[in-house]
């Protein structure tokens, strides 16, 4: 049904307003609430663990023995006659000062809140980097794969779903036997095993496209494969990427997390938001929920922002985009 | 350059144009079938004139005007334009004839990026053969959408700001940048309302006037080719059936398929009663075309030997081809 | 005319969408009637409101749209008052439609047979014997060869031309009283729309049933109907006997309508153009909506809107003209 034609006519835009496109990118994606909201608390967030631990008293893996499973808010007088960094940390503060866990101590009295922070940089980085880099060989594999179609296309889906069909954890545990496990070696096994779900989104959507005519067109006037495929196709096709791109931050996340609780992930006494959750069960939720609350409330309002940060950045990259 | 005697006046020319689409199956993913959409069509354009190519779905009239220019490899036949071989052409040939031979899709919605602003894609051909200077290319952008009615202003504009005429006007900026001498118009009004279709026609009757240039004109509306022909193609399961000059075609038809064909558009006037010819049945499938005729399963005037001799496309009057074997005016 | 010959008759009918741009006056205040037996013909251009028509009298607006006046007199019921369940007893039995695209209307999973066959039980409450007989029937009567073989057939295994002829078999299942036809010939190709045009009017002696005919195609509307009106930006602006409108158009927009569609063996230099386009429906403008493109604008044209004017030989014009 034909509801409109938008009028030409009808204003004509300033001039600034059409000089910087980027302008217009920018306008769109600010019209959007929650994806602004969102880039807030995720700077802050970002801004807190960057900086964050050098305004901590406590180091990341300082521990006070005798202050083990506290409540957040707990104050803590530093002995005396004993350091309460056990494993290794320097002593920043003087003897006597009283501190206070404000979001509670673990299970071996470190502060938790510290830890946070520490944790918060390894899993960003990881979930940044995993995703950006598997988006990325998503792409051009999925790109190259619906352009080109044929024997490029059977080749690369089989590898696909050979890497489908290869089971992420024991492979680990055999790797990690190998190797001595390093995040950036974690990072590049994340990337081996998730790059698949990008590539299939990306070919899906440029085998719809490449039959566009405007892609027909710029044939026509003599462009390369690659112009059609990057100027045209993916600038189009971007859109389910980025979605994807933004579960997959989260995904991540949870995945390492997942592969720490099984001690494949960042190793102790590394902090990760992950590893952190190692451990939980029954015990912990009833007597100690702060030790889980956490880490947990960490990874989900990172989750969240992401994936409202997709939602805005889908819409502000699209000038179809109504409003 | 140099130019054989034949083609002095032709600009292009075609010769017994071959497509054949492979439909593949089973487990090898052989060629178990062919679908023979273009299957030895000849035809030449003079310099400035307008080809107009007409038929119905299936017929292979976008198909030829896409392997004219080589936006789908051809499987046999020669594309002469100005006399050297399309089909043959090196790539780098290829590039400097691409700037010479246009296209005008026919849906104006699909056929300009959604993402991009109309005055890059129009400028597109230039900066994809480096022609002058970001500077210049914008003046050239400014020049053509002056010349096609819009303006300057409309250049930073996003294609789904447009109607569909106006986007259909960018479509024909896009070929005129480029300064081609000969632009394939795939159905360029069939997407379009009538008062608009009627100005894009008449802006395209206005442009061939001042800049000189050739067109096929590819569409399945007869009365719109009529209108902006010299000369008409009728073509029927990827073959053509009858060619002639505008007048000889429509006051004269002597192919029983054009016949049928004209007789079939309903007038926008109710007094005419005319006696219609209302053809049986469907256009055959292109994988399995009839023998003999390809027209005969629909034909009136089939006789026997319809189904057994191919017709040969020829000259039954002076400038008018047919291809039947019971052609008469 | 007797009063119980009008089958159909529209008052004041406005049809508004809502969209998160705004509201889209897609109809704004429709007036018109349709006989017993009558083919009305209503042309205009995309965005002219005559599909969106259509659809409120078969109140099939979706989410976004609402007829939010007037009435829509049905055989002395106004179709807007009734619920849900008595409309969907109307829809498809005493009022049936075909559309634009044959092949996207039929299920694509189930045989081309048990379609008709549902429709004839749903509708009629024939056991599956007599429905199968109809159906045979039906087809028959729609000039579709060999129905007992092709009643088994799926709808990707017909062509365009034959989907076409099965959805009219299907609206004329339930001898409907108003047939509603939205372009229906648009999407087949010049021989077959012949042949269903042909179909469609041997039809109409047949069976006797009002046809409300939607098309852009001039030339479709001279052939078919008796009475056309032509539509602008969500209004009727004329209304006429069909040989008289072609024979002499009264509003600016038709006669630019007509001048501008190339005719067959009628060749001219320079076609008329209608300059400039369609207005926004979410902002139509003031006045006449026709008048920023009109040759004849005079002031009172941008101020006030003009009325549906009567003139001769039950001729209807919305111009100041008159």
């Amino acid at each position: 049904m034909a509801v409109s034609t938008t009028q030409v006519e009808a204003h004509e835009p300033k001039k600034e307003e059409y000089e910087r496109p980027w302008l217009e990118v920018l306008k769109r994606f600010t019209r959007h609430r929650f994806a602004v909201g969102s880039v807030v608390v995720l700077s802050l967030m970002i801004l807190a663990v960057t900086f964050g631990p050098l305004f901590m008293p406590f180091g990341e893996t300082d521990s006070a023995v005798t202050k083990k499973d506290q409540p957040p808010g707990t104050e803590y007088t530093l002995p005396k006659d004993l350091y309460y960094n056990s494993i290794g940390g320097e002593v920043r503060t003087p003897k006597g000062t009283t501190l206070t866990f404000w979001l509670g101590s673990d299970n071996i009295g470190r502060d938790l809140l510290t830890r946070l922070l520490y944790a918060g940089r390894v899993s960003l980085y990881i979930a940044v980097a995993v995703t950006l880099l598997s988006e990325l060989i998503g792409i051009i594999v999925g790109v190259m794969s619906g352009y080109f179609g044929g024997l490029v296309d059977a080749f690369a889906m089989r590898f696909v779903d050979f890497l489908n069909t290869l089971p992420l954890l024991p492979i680990l545990l055999i790797i990690s036997t190998i190797l001595e496990p390093t995040i950036n070696l974690l990072i590049l096994i994340l990337v081996f095993f998730s790059w698949t779900g990008g590539a299939r989104l990306m070919r899906g959507q440029i085998l719809s496209l490449r039959e566009q005519e405007y892609v027909s067109a710029s044939r026509a006037l003599g462009a390369s494969n690659l112009r059609i495929m990057f100027r045209h196709l993916v600038p189009n096709a971007l859109a389910p990427n980025i979605v994807n791109a933004s579960l997959a931050l989260s995904g991540v996340m949870i995945t390492e997390a997942a592969l720490s609780f099984l001690g494949f992930g960042v190793k102790l006494p590394a902090a990760s938001w992950g590893n952190m959750l190692k451990g939980v069960n029954t015990t912990i939720l009833e007597k100690y929920t702060w030790q889980a609350f956490f880490p947990g409330l960490a990874i989900f309002i990172c989750s969240l922002c992401f994936n409202f940060i997709g939602d805005g950045l889908r819409d502000a990259l699209d000038p179809r985009a109504k409003r | 350059m140099t130019v054989s005697n034949s083609t002095s006046e032709n600009l292009l020319e075609v010769r017994n144009l071959k497509k054949y689409f492979p439909i593949k199956g089973g487990l090898m993913r052989r060629t178990v079938a062919q679908v023979k959409a273009l299957d030895g069509v000849s035809f030449s354009i003079k310099k400035g004139e307008t080809l107009g190519l007409v038929g119905e779905s299936g017929c292979g009239k976008t198909t030829t005007g896409r392997t004219v220019l080589r936006l789908i490899p051809p499987s046999g036949g020669e594309v002469l334009f100005e006399g050297q071989d399309v089909l043959k052409a090196s790539s780098s040939r290829m590039r400097t004839l691409r700037r010479d031979m246009q296209i005008v899709f026919q849906d104006p919605y699909a056929s300009l990026n959604p993402r991009i602003p109309v005055g890059q894609s129009i400028a597109e051909g230039l900066t994809i053969h480096n022609i002058g200077t970001p500077k210049e290319r914008l003046d050239q952008v400014a020049q053509v959408l002056d010349r096609v009615g819009l303006n300057s202003g409309h250049m930073r504009r996003f294609p789904h700001e447009f109607s569909g005429g106006q986007r259909q006007r960018i479509g024909i900026a896009r070929a005129l940048v480029m300064q081609p001498k000969l632009i394939v118009c795939d159905e360029p009004v069939s997407a379009l309302d009538v008062s608009i279709q009627a100005q894009v026609l008449n802006l395209l009757n206005d442009l061939q006037k001042d800049l000189g240039l050739t067109y096929l004109f590819i569409a399945h509306n007869l009365s719109v080719v009529e209108h902006i022909s010299n000369r008409v193609g009728v073509m029927y399961l990827g073959r053509m059936v009858e060619l002639a000059s505008r007048d000889q075609l429509f006051r004269k038809p002597m192919h029983p398929y054009t016949k049928a064909l004209m007789s079939a558009i309903p007038l926008p006037d109710p007094t005419i009663k005319r006696d219609r010819i209302i053809l049986e049945g469907d256009v055959p499938s292109p994988v399995n075309p009839p023998s003999g005729c390809r027209f005969h399963p629909r034909c009136w005037l089939a006789q026997d030997i319809c189904k057994h001799d191919d017709p040969i496309f020829e000259e039954k009057e002076p400038g008018h081809f047919v291809a039947c074997h019971f052609a008469q005016g | 005319m007797a009063q119980s010959d009008v089958l159909l008759k529209l008052k004041g009918v406005k049809t508004y969408f809502f969209t998160d741009e705004g509201t889209v006056h897609a109809v704004d205040g429709l007036d018109f009637q349709v006989r017993r037996g009558e083919t009305l013909g209503i042309v205009g251009e995309s965005g002219c409101g005559k599909s969106v028509t259509s659809m409120s009298i078969l109140r099939l607006l979706g989410k976004t749209g609402k007829v939010i006046e007037g009435e829509i007199m049905f055989d002395g019921e106004n179709l807007l008052d009734l619920s849900e369940e008595e409309m969907r007893k109307i829809r498809g039995n005493r009022i049936s439609m075909i559309f634009q695209q044959p092949t996207t209307c039929l299920n694509p999973v189930f045989r081309i047979g048990e379609q008709i066959i549902e429709a004839l039980q749903i509708h009629q409450g024939l056991s599956g014997e007599e429905a199968n007989k109809r159906t045979i029937e039906l087809l028959t009567l729609v000039g579709l060869p060999d129905p007992v073989r092709r009643m088994r057939s799926f709808p990707h295994e017909i062509s365009g031309g034959q989907a076409q002829r099965v959805m009219i078999a299907m609206a004329l299942a339930c001898n409907p009283e108003l047939l509603i036809a939205d372009e229906p010939t648009t999407a087949l190709d010049v021989t077959i729309q012949a042949q269903i045009l042909d179909l469609m009017r041997e039809l109409r002696e047949k069976v006797n049933t009002a046809i409300i005919l939607i098309t852009h195609d001039l030339g479709v509307v001279a052939e078919m109907a008796e009475n056309v009106m032509v539509m602008y930006a969500g209004k009727a602006v004329e209304y006429a006997p069909v040989h008289a409108l072609f024979e002499a158009p009264k509003h600016p927009y038709t006669q630019g309508l007509i001048a501008s569609t190339p005719v067959l063996g009628n060749v001219r230099d320079e076609l008329e153009t209608i300059p400039g386009q369609v207005p926004s429906l979410l902002n139509p403008p003031a006045g006449c909506r026709f008048a920023s493109r009109c040759a004849h604008k005079m002031d009172q044209c941008t101020q006030e809107e003009p009325p549906l004017i009567k003139l001769e030989g039950d001729r209807l014009v919305r111009c100041w003209l008159y």
